[in-house]
């Protein structure tokens, strides 16, 4: 029996502007397993960054069910979508996100000062493991304004990882990064996969597509087939 | 607390990043925070804190309000012969004494000088509750046997006697007699609690109530009874126990003031010391705290532009899990910060203010001597900063909590649109700052033209070239008539000798210096319309060349001349105010006058002139009857009422036209006096200008102070509206260059920032108009000729704000119309 991380049934996400009603999700079932790698990808304004958005709790779906480690979390209270996130998900922009006044050590820190009650000895434990995972232990006293691009994700990286959480939502990691850059945080992220991580991965290249164990295509807010999405495209370009 | 730590850690090095917004923030607070407080000092110093006396709240005066006669501006006073009767009739008193402020010459240590001084009976130390520090206060017996024993200020003690261990015992010269002290006060000992740092007393010597004082002295109002109530006896319950008192008082009373209707009043002594500074203080208060509000605005202000700067970096952290709590934690931390800073720089910038600043406080107010910075104070100004932190910070922190992460995370660094919602928010701040600043220059500008209006008020004398100063002669030495009279003329005779001199007077009351002597008199002919109180008048005893002197213009009749003698005729000048209300039509001059109540048994002065209404105390007081007597006079125009050894002439203000500026001959005045007698000393040797310059001192101070205080609001409101209009035109540079970029002229572009910073301004200014109404009423008591609703001020006012806001504009508009289209667009 898969043991089902996110179960997801039904959902969609409308946004209403005026008086105009924009469908950015309709009807999307999925379901992540636990370890398990997935990538999402699709054109432009697809839906591919709502849907993450909504799986790490950052945005709610306006229908349908989602369960994370099989609890409804789609009518969370802000304060209850907080913890989770903070618990659960361990998040890797596009643009990296790290605050520029904090340093390397206290960015990957910031999300264990949120949790209530753990030892400041704990937590710089946690750290250290997190950055020397990622290779950046000797940058820890460095602000990410020191620090290349690679670098700056790789700290992200090792901030989403701190928190030991049951998934890691990775928006593009790879957009802001040139191609080697690029493909060393693949070739991180495959090894945390390797190690237990469950990753989910939004990309619009297929080349770090690849890199995933299962591949799920979006158009117009829908999960659609590898076939179908081809077919739709050409539909389009034609 | 741990994560607290990290959050002030975070603050510190946050703001440690942004010095220029860090110090503006943190001066900013500190001259709001530093000015309320060094005005909370003087509130607390002033009106809140009890009277130094033990359980003080039980303190208060008993005297009389007679029908008919206006007798505000004091303490209820008393009679000579009241003070026993109070004393024996009333059962609402633990303890009753009274005491009278006079002055006295004092000589044998150190330099004679003119001092201040209280005869007080043996019951007020044990009213007050006040111990010497030193020897004893004195006994019944020592008040009964007139002894001639006197009790010193701590101050004296310093000052005079170099603080001597030997001081009881030791013998001091007041009016050169002989006198032994036997106690020294408490450093913090001051009574009566009277207005500035002037008039307080240096000795208290026993009351010694004389037969004179008592019998003839049965119309004279100058004594303050003050008790201790019994416990659990109210106000209403002491004016109610003294009601016959005050009766058989009335019955007891010689005929001729038969007529009189005595109220007793009883006034809580803490109302009666601090009332008439109460619409100040709280101007005052009001004022600063104006200044506050927009400081604390101007930092909200601020804090939710950082909010809006940092809006990505707040969304990464709630996305990291950080709660709403969390975030606004943060934020409030990092403006308590900035306030406390702001608030400990304030309480060090009001320390130095009230150690500069006490001097300069208007003689008007009492209890000066208590203003400093205790722990009540720096409790209310730290309090002050947590609070203003907390408020200040508050709006910003809630913005901050309910950032929305996608979206802000969803720019990608964008700024473009970023904020555009708390815009409204920002804007609400700066019209409320721009109106409370309105009210407040309406306040100033009131103040200005009051001022203004005052200083163009006809005093009726003229000040220029005129020299004025105080002597008091001593009794010990001028015990006769005689001794007295050849004092006068020789110091008339020379000073009319000397070069430059043009007339010389000397009189009892010194026009427009504040001193007041007020009598009742009974024109002749004159039917008094039903229920009018009695004729009062400002009486003045006169010597030598006064009115020429003064500069006074004879209207009618003549001046007082040398065939004037004690024993001629009674003669009296009046002022057309006295002469148009009681012999409308006529001529005054061959009228009468005499002084006391209808039965009362006083000669008849006829009127032989008539002269030009002078502003008796102030220039801010309308001009009341007055009459003028020939000192030498006087004790004849008293008739049975004056007392046999009476003498004429004991002092008095002396006042010398001169050609030469008076400052010049200030000298020559002294040296004149010392030729005639060496030891008398002169007090207040000073111009006329002068004079008046001082009676205007505590208008100028309210007037200067507010109008500070309002600059300093209307600068802070243009630094908010600035911020406002500057931020916003940074946050519109995207528009501007798609504007532009679509054939926008700059000037289209200067326009539209203009437009945002005249529509805050008009709605600024037409809020504050509108609370200016309401507020400048407050003002009323302190205003003089000028309406709290003039719209010339409220217009001018207005106007001005307005176009500073406009100003303020300018720099925002000129930089958003100066940006290169494309490589705005560019960075975007």
């Amino acid at each position: 029996m898969i043991d089902k991380l996110i179960d997801i049934e039904d959902l969609t996400k409308v946004f209403y502007t005026d008086e105009v009603e924009t469908h950015a999700l309709s009807g999307i079932h999925l379901t992540i397993a636990r370890g398990e790698y997935v990538a999402m990808s699709g054109p432009s304004g697809c839906g591919k960054s709502t849907l993450l958005s909504i799986l790490g709790l950052l945005d709610t779906p306006t229908g349908g069910k989602y369960l994370l480690n099989n609890k409804p979390v789609e009518n969370l209270s802000f304060g209850e979508r907080s913890r989770i996130r903070n618990q659960e998900i361990g998040f890797i922009f596009q643009s990296f996100n790290l605050i520029g006044d904090l340093t390397v050590e206290e960015n990957v820190e910031l999300p264990l000062t949120y949790r209530a009650g753990m030892p400041s000895g704990e937590r710089k434990k946690r750290v250290k493991e997190a950055l020397e995972r990622v290779n950046m232990a000797h940058r820890m006293r460095h602000y990410p304004a020191q620090l290349s691009g690679g670098q700056q994700q790789r700290v992200a990286v090792a901030r989403a990882l701190a928190g030991s959480p049951s998934i890691l939502l990775a928006d593009e990691p790879t957009g802001n990064l040139d191609s080697k850059n690029g493909e060393a945080v693949m070739h991180l992220l495959a090894d945390l996969h390797r190690e237990g991580s469950t990753i989910c991965m939004v990309t619009h290249d297929p080349r770090f597509a690849k890199h995933a164990q299962r591949e799920v295509h979006l158009f117009d807010g829908k999960v659609v087939s590898e076939d179908e999405l081809r077919k739709l495209t050409e539909e389009v370009e034609v | 607390m741990k994560n607290l730590w990290l959050d002030l850690r975070y603050a510190l090095r946050q703001l440690r990043k942004s010095p220029a917004f860090a110090l503006a923030a943190v001066l900013t607070l500190a001259f709001g925070i530093g000015a309320t407080t060094a005005i909370f000092s003087i509130v607390e110093g002033v009106l809140l804190r009890p009277l130094p006396f033990p359980d003080s709240g039980r303190l208060a005066i008993l005297g009389d309000s007679l029908e008919g006669v206006d007798m505000s501006g004091g303490p209820p006073p008393t009679t000579a012969a009241e003070v026993r009767a109070y004393a024996r009739d009333t059962h609402a008193f633990a303890a009753l004494g009274a005491y009278r402020q006079t002055s006295f010459e004092l000589s044998g240590v150190g330099d004679p000088a003119q001092i201040n001084a209280s005869r007080m009976n043996s019951g007020i130390f044990p009213v007050l509750g006040v111990s010497p520090l030193m020897g004893r206060t004195f006994s019944q017996q020592e008040d009964d046997s007139s002894q001639q024993v006197t009790v010193i200020s701590y101050q004296m003690w310093r000052g005079r006697f170099h603080s001597a261990a030997n001081i009881l015992g030791q013998k001091v010269l007041l009016d050169r007699k002989p006198y032994d002290i036997i106690g020294v006060m408490p450093r913090d000992f001051e009574f009566p609690l009277v207005p500035g740092q002037l008039n307080r007393s240096e000795l208290w010597m026993p009351m010694s109530l004389t037969q004179g004082e008592i019998v003839q002295g049965a119309g004279s109002w100058n004594f303050t009874s003050v008790g201790r109530l019994k416990p659990g006896i109210t106000i209403a319950q002491a004016i109610e126990d003294a009601q016959p008192a005050a009766q058989e008082i009335m019955r007891n009373l010689p005929p001729a003031m038969g007529s009189l209707r005595i109220h007793p009043v009883v006034v809580p002594l803490t109302e009666s010391t601090v009332s008439q500074a109460r619409p100040l203080v709280r101007m005052l208060f009001l004022a600063v705290g104006v200044v506050l509000f927009i400081a604390g605005a101007n930092l909200a202000g601020l804090l939710l532009v950082r909010v809006i700067r940092r809006r990505r970096e707040i969304s990464v952290r709630l996305a990291l899990g950080a709660s709403a709590a969390t975030i606004v934690r943060q934020s409030l931390v990092e403006s308590l910060v900035l306030s406390t800073s702001g608030g400990l720089l304030g309480l060090a910038l009001a320390a130095f203010a009230l150690r500069v600043g006490v001097s300069f406080l208007p003689e008007t107010l009492p209890r000066v001597g208590s203003i400093s910075l205790d722990w009540k104070v720096v409790a209310f100004a730290l309090g002050l900063a947590v609070l203003t932190g907390l408020l200040c910070g508050l709006i910003p922190a809630l913005t901050a909590a309910r950032t929305s992460v996608n979206e802000a995370l969803k720019e990608g660094g964008r700024t473009g649109t970023a904020g555009g919602g708390h815009a409204h928010l920002r804007s609400a701040l700066v019209i409320a700052e721009l109106a409370v600043a309105l009210v407040l220059l309406t306040a100033s500008g009131l103040l200005l033209r009051s001022f203004n209006k005052m200083r163009t008020v006809d005093l009726g004398f003229r000040t220029d070239h005129l020299l004025s100063s105080s002597y008091s002669l001593p009794s010990q030495q001028y015990s006769s008539q005689t001794a007295a009279d050849a004092f006068n003329a020789a110091l008339l005779n020379k000073l009319q000798q000397l070069p430059g001199v043009e007339a010389v007077g000397v009189t009892s009351n010194l026009p427009a210096s504040g001193q007041s002597n007020n009598n009742a008199f009974v024109p002749e002919g004159y039917v008094a319309p039903k229920g009018a109180g009695l004729s009062i008048g400002w009486s003045s005893r006169v010597t030598g060349n006064y009115f020429r002197a003064a500069g006074i213009p004879l209207l009618k009749g003549r001046d007082f001349t040398l065939s004037d003698r004690a024993d001629s005729p009674l003669v009296v000048v009046v002022n057309r105010t006295l002469a148009e209300h009681y012999w409308p039509g006529q001529d005054p001059i061959g009228k009468r006058i005499h002084i006391g109540v209808a039965e009362s048994a006083t000669p008849w002065m006829t009127v032989i002139g008539e002269i030009g209404d002078i502003k008796q105390t102030s220039a801010e007081v309308a001009t009341q009857s007055q009459f003028y007597t020939l000192d030498r006079q006087f004790k004849a125009s008293l008739g049975p009422f004056a007392p046999p050894d009476m003498i004429t002439g004991t002092g008095g203000s002396i006042v010398v036209r001169s050609q030469l500026p008076p400052e010049q001959m200030a000298d020559a005045l002294r040296a004149t006096v010392r030729s005639i007698d060496p030891q008398l000393p002169l007090t207040q040797v000073e111009s006329m200008d002068q004079v008046i310059a001082e009676g205007q001192a505590s208008r100028r101070f309210n007037t200067v102070l507010i109008s500070a205080f309002g600059a300093a609001a209307v600068m802070l409101a243009v630094m908010g509206i600035y911020s406002v209009i500057a931020f916003s035109a940074t946050m519109r540079t995207h528009e501007m260059a798609i504007r532009m970029a679509l054939g926008s002229q700059r000037l289209s572009v200067v326009k539209l920032v203009l437009v945002s910073g005249a529509k805050l301004g008009l709605m600024g200014c037409g809020l504050g108009a509108i609370a200016a109404i309401f507020a400048t009423r407050l003002l009323r008591s302190l205003l003089f000729q000028v309406d709290p609703l003039d719209p010339t001020v409220i217009v001018v006012a207005a106007l001005t704000i307005f176009l500073l806001g406009l100003v303020a504009s300018v720099i925002p508009a000129a930089r958003a119309a100066s940006i290169e289209p494309m490589q705005a667009l560019r960075t975007e």
